[in-house]
């Protein structure tokens, strides 16, 4: 009985948390920002660790932590590039391997005080989904429904600042806010995956759906909707794997999972994959 | 160069007067614009010609407020960008998008009316026929469901010119429509021009090929960084006033010696 | 390797003795600032040229492909029944050849127009560390390769996993009966208890050496069949592979100088004399693949990344010469190493961090645990880090403090030169007492007033403009002033 209940909880955030990040992955992906998530990732670890030393072990307080370094991360990199001649990726390489290093000497330091496997803080690395109680799933629920209700209502102002943002300012939306929430939206799904995924994978779970489901449809909605079942079952496969096989750390695995559907779609998919590709190629040969 | 006040009382379709913009390279501030008056009377067919970096996308992006202004002002029909939107049509550059999108023509083509839809509200059923108005128009009616990476490059052009179409506005600005497009396309937009000057609308066009200048616009305006000469096409379109704005790169260019002899 | 590393032992010796070599080689900070230092100097040179080619995302992307090539090389080994070992040259090359394959691919992607391109990077990198990580927790019984090991290496322990030397009095000692050392007895053949005894005339005896037999320097010093002990030297094996790491990319960028100059700024003009800059770039990739292995069992797979782009960064912040810049970087590099080692053991520039922790635990409650003793590769980084940050803020040329003095003075010098040129289009034309007059200025700039007047009195305080009958008329020098900008 109490197995099953911890393997159901573990399912289930797993599954929340991959939904979620498929969601999100799809804007991501679409708007060429695949790799600012890596760094966001990367850059929230320190966070953990500070809001840790400050204020226990509160999940909430932990989220909002490693969601303040992000942020202060993602803000690093604007102010190189702004201001120097360091290029978007060598920007984004100094941030991503400086904040990962002081989060990794922080969580070392906590580790020798002899309470880090306790506190947790272990899973945010390669992700735990073991860990996960009721509340968490309770947590990844509402801020989860939160931002599919927000996606929802501004739809098309959010697809249009996507697809043409220069069209979109020129009819008047506020482009920069837009941005800046949707922005937020992906930070705050990048925060929540990180104890499901860790933070150095963490970017496997946010673009290897949406990549999938690219593949197979070709609209915004059914991409978004397809990415999201993705993850789903990507979630689901490693968390309840993970959870099964204690010793194996649940990101990796959801990880896998993924690149192994990101595999079958670029091979199959009909019309776009690679088999396709080279059947079309075959047969425009037979015909000139 | 700037027309007199006397000259034309009623508000033009775009005045443009003492507009600088500025770029900035490595932290310092370089001039794309400068000084720029620009006046554009209603229902002409106007051609922004000039050499590369001559701040012809510049002139269209800063008017539209897609880029900060070091100085200057720009008035549609009299009114502020932000009085005159619904007014304003803008068809950008082919190339400033990902093709790859997940999307249709049509609903490509529907963005045009987001901007008039407000916040929130989701595109209906007239809406959707609006839109498909336009895709007749502009010859693509058969192409509605496709996903636009299957376009090529001119039916591409054209959805963003039905889009541009569905806006309704009085003031058309676009940026280099007719680079690499076939010439069934080439053709399509002249039409689609003419049909909109002859509805009263004004259009201005970023071009590229002096050949066709005379041919397809009322009106030219030479750039290169400051206005070399602004007006009706066989006033202004001379090859003194080429050879201003091209400098000596002109020689060079076999097209403008015929256009110029026109 | 063997041979190499007596080499450099010979080489060392010329200047040290045994005892002071080996008292250096087995102290944990001098082997991992040698070692660090190398990681430093094997980075830091193509990390320039990486960021150069704006692809410093790709030291990230290799990095985590080559835990993939080590892991499996790993259990090829294994699986042959050899014993691994990370400093062994075929799984370096191994290793290595898996980075270089991954990254081939991933732009093999790319190019299908399937994946966008940088979505392809972070597609194919975390599926092979996941990979990675998952054979690593799974199938690898070792100490030496954890997921710990994996992130941040073990440069701390360098010292300890050593290759020992022998110098001198090293010859097998081979005892024979006749050997002065030689435990000879006799033994009775025919004694039987109650009958011959030893000491019977009729006993008969053999002679029989206790010790004979050969023995290796070290057993024949510890059971003092020698007078003098074997000149021993453990020497870390990790200084060889990183070492050598090093002096390959220094011959690298020093023997293809002009070549990767060129082929990084003009690629094709580089074609065009001949230097086939597809192979130059897959050489580094090779490179680079090859120094992540080297350095991975110092520093770990993904803090690499910061030797690789944070010393290029900084050097790029200070100087535009290729030379001096690979120079600036390996420097950065080496002094984020021996402050990063020391910034991990609780000092910072001389700086206690105990004593902050004391007065962070009265003040917010650290639990009473006041010893800062953390990660020292994670430290090294960021070490790295605060460098970067000074030279951000500070450097001469391209830092903050500069960059905003100069914005100061280009908007000044911008706004007045945009008045003159403003004056000077309209001073002939019949609007002049319109555009030109000192009051109405400002609203046709659309500046403020303040603005305005400001950058009025700043040009004619350098006499480039003066008001005559309430207009503005641009002297002699304004006018030059306006068309030397136009011009230049």
């Amino acid at each position: 009985m109490n197995l099953d209940y911890t393997l159901v909880m573990v399912a289930l955030g797993g599954a929340l948390l991959g939904a979620l990040s498929g969601f999100l992955g799809t804007f991501a992906v679409l708007r060429g920002q695949s790799l600012m998530g890596d760094t966001l990732s990367h850059a929230a670890l320190p966070g953990i660790a500070v809001a840790f030393l400050l204020a226990g072990r509160d999940p909430l307080i932990l989220l909002l932590g490693a969601g303040i370094a992000a942020w202060i991360g993602a803000q690093m990199v604007r102010a190189i590039t702004t201001t120097t001649r360091i290029k978007e990726d060598a920007a984004m390489g100094i941030v991503l391997a400086s904040f990962f290093a002081l989060g990794i000497a922080l969580l070392s330091y906590i580790q020798k005080r002899g309470d880090a496997s306790q506190a947790g803080l272990d899973k945010f690395i390669f992700g735990q989904a073991a860990a996960m109680t009721v509340n968490d799933v309770l947590l990844i629920g509402i801020v989860g429904a939160a931002i599919t209700l927000i996606v929802l209502m501004f739809w098309k102002e959010l697809k249009l600042i996507t697809f043409d943002p220069a069209f979109a300012a020129a009819n008047g939306y506020p482009v920069r806010w837009l941005d800046l929430l949707l922005a937020t939206l992906i930070a705050v799904g990048i925060v929540l995956g990180l104890q499901l995924a860790g933070v150095i994978l963490m970017v496997g779970l946010l673009i290897a759906p949406a990549v999938a489901a690219r593949q197979w449809v070709n609209t915004l909605g059914k991409m978004i909707t397809l990415s999201s079942l993705l993850g789903m079952v990507a979630g689901m496969v490693g968390a309840v794997l993970s959870g099964a096989d204690r010793g194996l750390p649940t990101g990796p695995l959801i990880i896998v999972a993924a690149s192994i559907l990101v595999l079958i779609s670029i091979f199959f998919a009909p019309g776009r994959g690679v088999i396709y590709g080279w059947w079309l190629r075959r047969k425009q040969h037979g015909l000139s | 160069m700037t027309p007199t006040i006397s000259e034309n009382l009623a508000h033009a379709a775009l005045e443009i007067n003492d507009l600088t913009v500025a770029y900035i390279q490595q932290g310092s501030q370089k001039p794309a614009l400068w000084d720029v008056d620009l006046r554009v009377p209603e229902g002409v067919l106007m051609g922004i010609v000039g050499p590369n970096g001559a701040g012809k996308s510049t002139l269209i992006k800063a008017s539209l407020e897609l880029l900060p202004r070091a100085a200057g002002d720009v008035r549609f029909f009299g009114r502020s960008y932000h009085q005159a939107r619904r007014q304003v049509g803008y068809v950008p550059q082919r190339g400033s998008v990902d093709w790859d999108f997940p999307t249709t023509v049509l609903d490509v083509v529907m963005m045009g009316l987001y901007g008039r839809m407000g916040w929130v509200r989701r595109p209906g059923k007239p809406d959707r026929a609006r839109a498909f108005q336009a895709l007749e128009q502009v010859g693509l009616a058969d192409y509605a469901d496709r996903q636009i990476s299957r376009l090529s490059g001119g039916q591409q052009q054209r959805t963003f010119l039905a889009r541009a179409l569905v806006q309704d506005a009085q003031l058309y600005f676009m940026d280099e429509p007719f680079a690499a497009v076939d010439a069934v396309t080439e053709r399509a937009i002249v039409e689609l021009l003419r049909q909109l000057r002859q509805q009263g609308k004004t259009v201005i066009v970023v071009h590229h090929d002096l050949s066709t200048v005379s041919e397809y616009f009322d009106q030219v305006t030479l750039l290169n960084r400051e206005i070399v000469a602004s007006g009706p096409v066989n006033q202004v379109f001379t090859d003194q006033n080429l050879q201003k704005a091209y400098g000596g790169r002109l020689n060079f260019n076999v097209g403008v010696g015929q256009v110029g002899a026109a | 390797m063997a041979f190499l590393e007596r080499l450099v032992i010979d080489l060392l010796l010329r200047f040290w003795s045994v005892e002071q070599l080996n008292a250096a080689l087995s102290d944990p900070r001098t082997v991992a600032l040698i070692v660090g230092g190398l990681v430093a100097v094997a980075t830091a040179l193509p990390g320039v040229i990486l960021l150069l080619r704006k692809s410093a995302l790709t030291a990230d992307a290799i990095s985590h492909s080559v835990l993939f090539g080590i892991v499996v090389a790993f259990l090829v080994m294994l699986a042959l029944g050899a014993d691994p070992d990370l400093s062994s040259p075929w799984l370096i090359v191994g290793a290595a050849a898996a980075g270089v394959i991954t990254v081939v691919l991933t732009e093999a992607i790319q190019r299908s127009g399937l994946v966008k391109a940088d979505a392809a990077l972070g597609l194919v990198f975390p599926f092979l560390f996941a990979a990675a990580v998952i054979m690593v927790t799974r199938y690898i019984p070792n100490v030496h390769l954890d997921a710990d090991a994996v992130m941040v290496g073990e440069i701390g322990a360098a010292w300890a996993n050593t290759n020992s030397y022998c110098l001198d009095h090293c010859d097998e000692v081979i005892i024979t009966p006749e050997h002065p050392k030689a435990e000879v007895g006799r033994r009775c053949l025919n004694c039987t208890p109650g009958g011959i005894t030893p000491r019977d005339p009729r006993a008969q005896f053999e002679a029989l050496c206790a010790n004979c037999g050969t023995y290796s320097a070290a057993e024949a010093w510890r059971l003092r069949l020698i007078d003098a002990p074997p000149a021993l030297i453990f020497f870390p094996r990790a200084i060889i592979t990183v070492g050598l790491a090093a002096l390959i990319n220094v011959l690298f960028v020093i023997l293809l100088y002009k070549e990767l100059k060129l082929s990084t700024f003009d690629p094709a003009l580089a074609r065009s004399f001949g230097f086939r800059p597809g192979l130059i770039s897959l050489a580094l990739m090779a490179l680079v693949s090859l120094t992540a292995v080297a350095a991975f069992d110092a520093v770990g797979a993904v803090l690499v990344v910061a030797f690789f782009i944070i010393p290029a960064g900084t050097a790029y912040l200070l100087t535009d010469r290729l030379w001096r810049m690979y120079l600036i970087a390996a420097v950065v590099g080496i002094v984020a190493v021996i402050g990063g080692y020391d910034l991990a053991r609780g000092y910072l520039m001389g700086f206690e961090i105990n004593r902050l922790l004391e007065m962070l635990d009265k003040l917010i409650g650290l639990g009473g645990y006041t010893e800062w003793n953390v990660s020292i590769s994670a430290s090294m980084v960021v070490f790295m880090f605060l460098i970067f940050l000074l030279v951000w803020v500070a450097s001469p040329r391209y830092g903050l403090i500069s960059l905003m003095i100069r914005r100061r003075w280009q908007q000044l010098n911008f706004g007045t030169q945009l008045m003159l040129g403003h004056v000077y289009n309209h001073r002939e034309s019949p609007n002049a007492p319109v555009e030109c007059a000192p009051e109405t200025l400002h609203e046709h700039l659309n500046w403020s007033q303040r603005k305005t007047s400001r950058l009025m009195a700043l040009a004619r305080t350098q006499n480039w403009l003066r008001i005559e009958d309430g207009l503005i008329t641009l002297t002699d020098q304004g006018e030059a002033r306006v068309r030397a900008f136009r011009e230049g």
